[in-house]
C-alpha cells in the first residue's frame, strides 16, 4: 500500500501543490507568529543585560536589574578590595542637553553615563579614536556626533537639564528652572550606537561626569548595578562568597537599602527572559488567535482538496479493494498521504520562514530587535502543519473506508447530503449569537457584543452550505454570456459540499477584514464627529501671533485639507485672533504638516498654534494601524483561501477533461472553454466576498455599536472604497485561481482529451 | 459558406421542418473574422460544387503522424476518400489501424500533417488550413458526432444536450421541432432526464438526436454500438440506417460489426493507415 501512497505522490504531484502551499502558509505564519514573539522577548533582554555583558558579575537588587539602591565611594572601594576582585563600576547617569559649535542644543536631551575605570567593561564598542582619559573629554555615540557635526578632537558643550532627574541633593542645591552654565568636553571617541537605547550617548569618564553635575558622583546617588572583573572564573561558590561580602559591605536590606544580590551576566540574561515571557503571552496569544484563524481556513482548504483528489480516485481504490485491499488498508493508504503532505508541507513552511530570519538578521536591516526564531517555534510550527493535515485527512480516509469497491467501480458517486447535525447546531449558534450580539448593542456592554459576534461568525461558518450553494446557482443563473455562462453556473454548483467549502474558506477572510475595515470607519467617522462638536476648532491662531492679514487668511484656506478660516475678536473665549477648521480625516503626519505650513504664513513656531487638530490626528493614527496590523494579520487566512479556490479549480478541470473534449468537439471554441472556467470561479469568488461584506458590515456596526455609550448614537456608514476595492480584489483572485487550470483545460486538443481515461 | 450549406440541405427536406437559423452576434463575428479564408474556400468549393453536387464528403492524400522521430506513428498515410451525400458508409478494420483517425480528420477534429497537396471538403466547405476556432465553428455547422461512450454532458438533461451545438453557436431552438425528433427516436418521455438517469441506449440515442438535430452535412459515429447489447445496438443503427433513408443523411460510422457493415451501403477498410479495400456492400437495404 505504501508503494501505492508513493508513487501516487510522485507521479501526480502537480495536483498536491495548492495543499503543500496552503500547509506551508499555515506552518510558516505558526512559526512567524510565534518567533515575533521570541523576537520581542530577545529584543527586550538584549536591552536590559547588553551593558552587561562584559561584566563577570553584577551587583543588582533582588527583585530585578532596573531598580535602584545606593553605595557609597567609601563602600565602592572597600568591594574592590574584596578577594579576587579586580575591577569594579558602579553605574551612574543622567541626561544632559548637547550642542556643538555649528549645532546649537534644540532642546532634546542626550543619556550621559560614566565610563568603567577598566576599560575593558565598557559595552560599546569605540568605533573611532580612544578612550577618554580626563575630565574633560568625552566618548560620543556616533550618531550623536553625526547630529552635532563634531568628530574625534572636536569639542561638545552638554547643559544640565533645568529640572532634570538628577537627585534631590543636587536638585536643592542649584535650584529648579536655574540650569548650571554648559560643559565643555573634547570628544577622544566615537561610540557604538544603541539602537534600542541600552547605552549612552555621552560616556565621561568619573571626574568628567562629577564635573557636569557635581552632586552625580557624590554619596547615595541611585545606582542601578555594580559592575565586577574577577581574576579567574566566576564559579559558583565564589559568586556565593561575593554575594554574603557585598551584602554585607553595602548594609543589604538595612534602611533604605533593598536586598542585594551577585550574579553572572548568563543569570541575568535567564532571569529577565522569564519575566518579559509573563508580559509577551499577551501578544503571544494575540498573534495565535490570527494563527488560529488562517489553521481554521486551511483546514477547510486541506479537507476539501483532500476530498475532492480522494473522490476522484474511486475508481482506483476500489480496484485496490478488488485485487485483495482491505478497507482498513485503503484508509490507511489516505492518512499515509496526509501525513507526508503535511511533514513535506510544513518542512517547507518552517524551513521558508526560518531563512528569512536568517537572511533579516544577516542583512542587519532591522537592528532595533534581535531577529530570533527558538527552536521551540521551529518545532511549534513544523507540529502544526502535521496535525492540521493529518486532521484533514481524517473525513476523506473514513469516507474511502466505507466506500463499497463496487460503487466505485461503475464510478458512481455518494450524493453530497448536507450534514444535518452540523447545520442544525450552527444555525442554533447563529440565533444564540445574533441574539446576545443585539442585546450587547441594546445595552452597551462590549463584552456580549464581542461574545455574540464570535458565536454568530461559528454560526455563519457551520451554516454555510445550506446557502452558499444555492446563492452559487443563483448567481450564476443571472451572469450574461450565453451557454458558456450557463455551463459554469451548473459546473459550479455540481458538487455542493466542495462548493460551500471553497466559497467558506474565502467567507471568512472577506467577512472577517469586512468587520475590521467597518469597525474602524464606524468608529473613525463617529468618533471624529463626536470631536468636531466637543472641539470644533482645529487650529487656533493664539492673539500672541499678531494681527493675521487678509493675505494670509486666503493663502491659508487655499491649503489642502483646510476647510474655513475665520479671524476672531482675541477679546472673546480663547483669545484667539483666527480659527481654522480643517477636514477630518488627517493622521498625524498630514496634520503636522498641515500645522506647519499655517505657521509657516503666519510666521510663528508651530508650537505657537492650538487647537484640536493633533489631538483629533492622533485617533486617526491610532486606527489606522490598528486597522493596518489587522489587516495584515488576516492576510495569511486570505491568501489560504484563495490558494483554495485555485485548487479545487483545478482538480475540477482535471475530472472535466473528457466532458470538456466533448463541449469542444461539438462546438465550445477554446475561448468560450476558457470562459466558462473563469466564470466558474468568478462565480463561487463573488458570492463569497459578497455574502462576506454584508454580514462583515452588520458585525463591524454592530460590534462599534456595543462599544459606545449609552448617549452616543452611531450613525452608520458604509466603507463604499474599501469594499469595492475587496470586490474588484475577488475578481482579480478569481481570474488568477483560474489561470493555470485554463492554461491546462485550454492546450488539451478535444481528441486527446476524449481518449483520457482519467 | 451559408450558400453553399443552403443547398446541401436542400436536397434533405427532412420532415420535421426546416430549421430556422437566427445566427446572434457572437457567430456573425466569427464569421467576418474568418472571411479570408472563406472566401477562398467558398471560390474553391463554388468551381468544384457542379461536378461534386452530390459530395458529403472529399478527402484527398490525408496524412496523420503522432510523434516525432523514431517513437513516430504513421496513423493515416495519404489517404483520399469521397463520400456522396445521403449514405451511409462504415468504416472497418483491426483495432489501432487509424479508423478512428481518419474520421477525426474528416470532422475537423484532428488535423491532418501539412502537405500542399491535402484537401479536406466537407459539406462543401474546405477545411484544410483552417485554425482551432475556425475549425470549431465549422464543427458546430457542419458535423454531428456520435462516440462510443461519455457522449453526454452528466449536468445538463437530454433536451439541453440535444440544442447544445445550436446554442454554443447562439442560435434559436426550435422547440417543437426537437420534440418531433425526440418521438421519432422514442425519447420524448426521457428529455428532462439527466445522463444518469438513462440507459446506455438511451444515452445513444440522445447523441444521436444531437447529431441529426442542427441538420450536418455529414454525422460521424465512432464505434457508436459498441458499448451497447446486440438487441440496443441494432435499434441504433436502425436509427441511423432511417436518418440515411428518409431524411437524405450523410452517416459515417466506425465498427467492428459484421451486422453494421451490412447495413451500410458502402465499408471501407483500413489497414495500417491505408485504405485497403472501398466495396459498396452486399447488404440488403
Ligand atoms: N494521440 C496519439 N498519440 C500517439 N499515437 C496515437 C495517438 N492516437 C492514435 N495513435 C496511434 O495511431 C494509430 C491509429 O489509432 P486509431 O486511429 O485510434 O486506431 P483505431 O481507431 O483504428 O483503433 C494507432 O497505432 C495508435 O496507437
Ligand atoms: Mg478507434
Amino acid at each position: 500500500m505504501r508503494a501505492v501512497v508513493l508513487s501516487r505522490l510522485r507521479l501526480q504531484w502537480t495536483r498536491y501543490l495548492m495543499v503543500l502551499a496552503v500547509v506551508a502558509v499555515s506552518a510558516g505564519f505558526m512559526t512567524a507568529a510565534l518567533g515575533l514573539s521570541s523576537t520581542l522577548t530577545a529584543s527586550m533582554t538584549n536591552d536590559v543585560v547588553a551593558q552587561y555583558k562584559n561584566a563577570d558579575a553584577v551587583v543588582t537588587t533582588k527583585t530585578d536589574a532596573t531598580s535602584s539602591f545606593s553605595a557609597t565611594p567609601q563602600q565602592i572601594d572597600e568591594i574592590s578590595r574584596v578577594d579576587g576582585v579586580d575591577s569594579v563600576w558602579a553605574q551612574y547617569s543622567t541626561i544632559a542637553i548637547p550642542s556643538s559649535s555649528t549645532v546649537a542644543a534644540d532642546g532634546s536631551a542626550a543619556p550621559v553615563a560614566n565610563l568603567p575605570d577598566d576599560p575593558s567593561l565598557l559595552p560599546a564598542k569605540i568605533e573611532q579614536g580612544t578612550f577618554p582619559n580626563s575630565a574633560d573629554q568625552a566618548l560620543v555615540s556616533e550618531s550623536l556626533a553625526e547630529k552635532l557635526k563634531v568628530g574625534v578632537g572636536d569639542t561638545v558643550s552638554l547643559q544640565e537639564l533645568a529640572g532634570a532627574p538628577a537627585g534631590d541633593g543636587e536638585a536643592a542645591g542649584q535650584g529648579v528652572g536655574a540650569p548650571s552654565a554648559a560643559k565643555k568636553y573634547s570628544v577622544s571617541g566615537l561610540s557604538e550606537n544603541s539602537a534600542t537605547g541600552a547605552f549612552a550617548s555621552l560616556w565621561l569618564t568619573n571626574d568628567g561626569l562629577t564635573r557636569f553635575s557635581p552632586g552625580q558622583m557624590m554619596g547615595d546617588r541611585p545606582l542601578q548595578a555594580i559592575q565586577l572583573t574577577l581574576d579567574g572564573s566566576a564559579n559558583d561558590a565564589r559568586i556565593q562568597g561575593l554575594n554574603t561580602d557585598v551584602a554585607r559591605i553595602l548594609a543589604a536590606g538595612q534602611g533604605e537599602q533593598p536586598e542585594l544580590r551577585v550574579i553572572t551576566p548568563e543569570q541575568l540574561t535567564e532571569e529577565t527572559i522569564d519575566q518579559l515571557a509573563a508580559g509577551s503571552n499577551v501578544l503571544t496569544m494575540f498573534l495565535l488567535a490570527f494563527a488560529g484563524l488562517s489553521i481554521l481556513v486551511a483546514l477547510l482548504v486541506v479537507t476539501n482538496t483532500l476530498s475532492v483528489l480522494t473522490a476522484q480516485r474511486a475508481r482506483e481504490l476500489a480496484l485496490l479493494r478488488c485485487v485483495g485491499a482491505t478497507s482498513k488498508q485503503v484508509r490507511r493508504s489516505v492518512l499515509t498521504e496526509g501525513l507526508v503532505l503535511g511533514i513535506v508541507g510544513a518542512l517547507i513552511g518552517v524551513a521558508v520562514v526560518w531563512g528569512l530570519a536568517v537572511v533579516l538578521k544577516a542583512s542587519g536591516l532591522i537592528s532595533v530587535v534581535t531577529v530570533t526564531v527558538a527552536p521551540r517555534d521551529l518545532l511549534v510550527g513544523f507540529l502544526t502543519g502535521i496535525v492540521l493535515t493529518m486532521i484533514a485527512s481524517l473525513g476523506p480516509a473514513r469516507r474511502a473506508h466505507g466506500a463499497s469497491p463496487l460503487d466505485g467501480l461503475r464510478g458512481s458517486r455518494a450524493a453530497d447530503g448536507v450534514p444535518r447535525v452540523r447545520v442544525v447546531l450552527g444555525a442554533l449558534i447563529l440565533v444564540a449569537g445574533a441574539g446576545t450580539l443585539v442585546l450587547g448593542v441594546a445595552v452597551h456592554e462590549p463584552l456580549l457584543g464581542i461574545a455574540g459576534g464570535l458565536a454568530s461568525f461559528l454560526g455563519v461558518v457551520m451554516t454555510a452550505r445550506l446557502y452558499l450553494p444555492p446563492l452559487v446557482q443563483g448567481v450564476g443563473r443571472i451572469l450574461p454570456g450565453g451557454q458558456p455562462s450557463r455551463l459554469a453556473a451548473v459546473n459550479a454548483a455540481r458538487y455542493p459540499a466542495r462548493t460551500a467549502t471553497t466559497a467558506t474558506a474565502l467567507l471568512i477572510g472577506v467577512l472577517l477584514v469586512a468587520t475590521v475595515l467597518t469597525g474602524q470607519h464606524v468608529a473613525r467617522a463617529n468618533l471624529l464627529s463626536e470631536l468636531d462638536q466637543q472641539r470644533p476648532v482645529d487650529i487656533s491662531v493664539p492673539a500672541g501671533a499678531g494681527q493675521v492679514s487678509p493675505d494670509q487668511i486666503r493663502e491659508i484656506s487655499e491649503l489642502d485639507g483646510v476647510l474655513g478660516v475665520k479671524t476672531t475678536d482675541p477679546a472673546a473665549a480663547d483669545g484667539a485672533v483666527a480659527q481654522i477648521d480643517a477636514v477630518q480625516s488627517l493622521n498625524t503626519s498630514a496634520a503636522a504638516q498641515l500645522q506647519e505650513k499655517v505657521a509657516g504664513i503666519l510666521n510663528v513656531t508651530p508650537g505657537d498654534l492650538q487647537g484640536a487638530l493633533l489631538e483629533k490626528a492622533s485617533y486617526v493614527s491610532i486606527l489606522e494601524v490598528m486597522l493596518a496590523v489587522t489587516l495584515g494579520l488576516l492576510a495569511a487566512a486570505v491568501v489560504v483561501s484563495v490558494l483554495g479556490i485555485a485548487s479545487t479549480m483545478s482538480l475540477s478541470v482535471l475530472e472535466r477533461v473528457r466532458e470538456n473534449s466533448l463541449l469542444r468537439a461539438l462546438g465550445l471554441t477554446r475561448r468560450q472553454l476558457a470562459a466558462m472556467i473563469r466564470r466558474e470561479a468568478l462565480v463561487i469568488s463573488l458570492v463569497a466576498t459578497i455574502v462576506g461584506l454584508v454580514i462583515g458590515w452588520a458585525f463591524g456596526t454592530l460590534g462599534v455599536m456595543s462599544l459606545v455609550t449609552e448617549d452616543m448614537t452611531v450613525e452608520l456608514t458604509v466603507p463604499w472604497a474599501g469594499f469595492l476595492a475587496i470586490i474588484l480584489a475577488a475578481v482579480v483572485v478569481a481570474v488568477l485561481a483560474s489561470a493555470a487550470p485554463v492554461r491546462r483545460a485550454t492546450r488539451v486538443s478535444p481528441v486527446e482529451g476524449m481518449a483520457r481515461v482519467d | 459558406m451559408n450558400t453553399t450549406r443552403t443547398e446541401t440541405q436542400h436536397s434533405k427536406g427532412l420532415p420535421w421542418g426546416q430549421q430556422t437559423q437566427q445566427p446572434t452576434g457572437q457567430t456573425q463575428a466569427g464569421s467576418t473574422a474568418s472571411s479570408p479564408t472563406d472566401q477562398n474556400s467558398a471560390r474553391h468549393t463554388q468551381g468544384q460544387h457542379q461536378q461534386h453536387r452530390s459530395l458529403a464528403v472529399v478527402a484527398a492524400n490525408v496524412s496523420r503522424t503522432y510523434g516525432t522521430g523514431e517513437a513516430s506513428v504513421k496513423a493515416l498515410d495519404r489517404v483520399s476518400i469521397e463520400i456522396p451525400a445521403g449514405t451511409l458508409v462504415a468504416v472497418m478494420g483491426p483495432s489501432g489501424s487509424g479508423k478512428s483517425t481518419l474520421v477525426h480528420c474528416l470532422a475537423g477534429l484532428d488535423v491532418p500533417d501539412k502537405d500542399p497537396n491535402t484537401r479536406i471538403v466537407v459539406g462543401g466547405q474546405d477545411i484544410t488550413g483552417l485554425s482551432d476556432d475556425q475549425l470549431t465553428r465549422f464543427r458546430r455547422d457542419h458535423v454531428g458526432f456520435v462516440f462510443q461512450a461519455f457522449n453526454l454532458v452528466p449536468t445538463l438533461t437530454a433536451r439541453q444536450n440535444i440544442e447544445l451545438p445550436l446554442s454554443l453557436a447562439g442560435k434559436k431552438v426550435n422547440a417543437q421541432r426537437l420534440e418531433a425528433l425526440a418521438d421519432t427516436l422514442g425519447i420524448r418521455s426521457r428529455l428532462e432526464h439527466r445522463p444518469d438517469e438513462m440507459s446506455g441506449g438511451q444515452q445513444q440515442r440522445v447523441a444521436i438526436a444531437r447529431a441529426l438535430f442542427p441538420e450536418p452535412s455529414v454525422i460521424i459515429a465512432d464505434e457508436p454500438t459498441g458499448a451497447l447489447d446486440s438487441t440496443t445496438s441494432h435499434e441504433v443503427l436502425g436509427m441511423l440506417r432511417r436518418s440515411v433513408d428518409e431524411f437524405n443523411q450523410t452517416v459515417v460510422i466506425v465498427t467492428h460489426d459484421p451486422e453494421v457493415a451490412k447495413a451500410a451501403d458502402r465499408v471501407v477498410r483500413v489497414r495500417d493507415g491505408r485504405i485497403q479495400a472501398d466495396d459498396a456492400a452486399t447488404g440488403d437495404h
